[in-house]
């Protein structure tokens, strides 16, 4: 009879060993998942400070990749590209990795301090550089600090 | 089959039965609140999308941007009383604006009640009336 006793106690123990493991990987889901919208929340706050800051003489850099702004602030009059290249928002520092435009729209790459990337599509006013809309973030790999110039 | 086997077995299928009983009961415990949990955060995403969505219209900027201002900015009050007319909020979660700082629009903070033992669930949006193609191209302020 022992050995019975043993064997029931033993599939009882790791029976509830099993599902609390299960439970505890179901909060840790739910926690990561909470936290990439929370930084994507991040994210999509550091798009629109960079939508807001085309509002001004800066707009007419959006039609050249951000490479190349260097060479375009000469036909862009009094736009300074360190607007667009920086910033901060909700206490959280945002830098421009990437602006490239493709017709009525244009791929904008963008990394928080804590490393994060996002990716977003914008939509472009056909009939004057202006952002109309942002797409969805894409969350892309994190690097570990925030990158240089 | 002797007596002190019998009384030993009894022991140990008690003692591992008891010992099941309260980890199930913890699990049981940690399931239901990471599925409210979730609820909750669907609640969140779901109140998120529907307010870009809405932001998306053109019938929006009517409703919510300030004329009277040189700049174009929204309106706080008429931007609450329609966020919140249009919002699927549950009754559990609660609603905060702000103003930014550096004037890049306001701040819609959703939070759900906190439970033991799980981070706080709160999500913080930043709603810019340039972002969603509401400015004339003359009043965007930078």
């Amino acid at each position: 009879m022992l050995p019975l006793a043993l064997t029931a106690s033993a599939v009882l123990l790791l029976g509830s060993a099993s599902i609390h493991t299960l439970s505890l990987q179901k909060r840790l889901r739910s926690n990561a998942s909470h936290q990439r919208e929370r930084v994507a929340d991040q994210l999509r706050a550091a798009a629109q400070a960079f939508v807001v800051a085309t509002g001004g003489h800066e707009a007419c850099l959006l039609q050249w990749p951000s490479l190349d702004w260097p060479a375009a602030v000469h036909a862009c009059d009094a736009s300074d590209p360190s607007q667009l290249s920086r910033g901060e928002v909700g206490e959280m520092q945002w830098s421009l990795l990437d602006w490239s435009p493709l017709g009525e729209k244009g791929s904008l790459r963008l990394q928080l301090a804590d490393g994060r990337i996002g990716r977003f599509w914008l939509a472009l006013d056909p009939l004057a550089p202006a952002v109309i809309g942002i797409s969805e973030v894409q969350l892309q790999a994190r690097v570990p600090q925030l990158e240089a110039d | 089959m002797s007596l002190l086997e019998v009384v030993v077995s009894s022991v140990v299928l008690a003692g591992s039965s008891g010992a099941a009983l309260g980890v199930w009961n913890q699990a049981a415990t940690e399931i239901r609140r990471a599925t409210q949990f979730e609820e909750f955060a669907l609640q969140l995403e779901t109140a998120r999308i529907a307010t870009e969505r809405w932001l998306q219209l053109d019938a929006a900027a009517s409703d919510v941007i300030d004329s009277s201002s040189p700049d174009c900015r929204f309106n706080p009050e008429a931007l609450e009383a329609a966020v919140a007319e249009r919002l699927p909020l549950g009754s559990e979660l609660s609603m905060r604006w702000s103003a930014d700082p550096q004037g890049l629009g306001h701040w819609l903070e959703i939070s759900a009640p906190s439970q033991q033992a799980t981070p706080p669930l709160r999500r913080r949006l930043l709603l810019s009336p340039a972002a969603y193609g509401l400015c004339k191209r003359d009043e965007v302020s930078a």
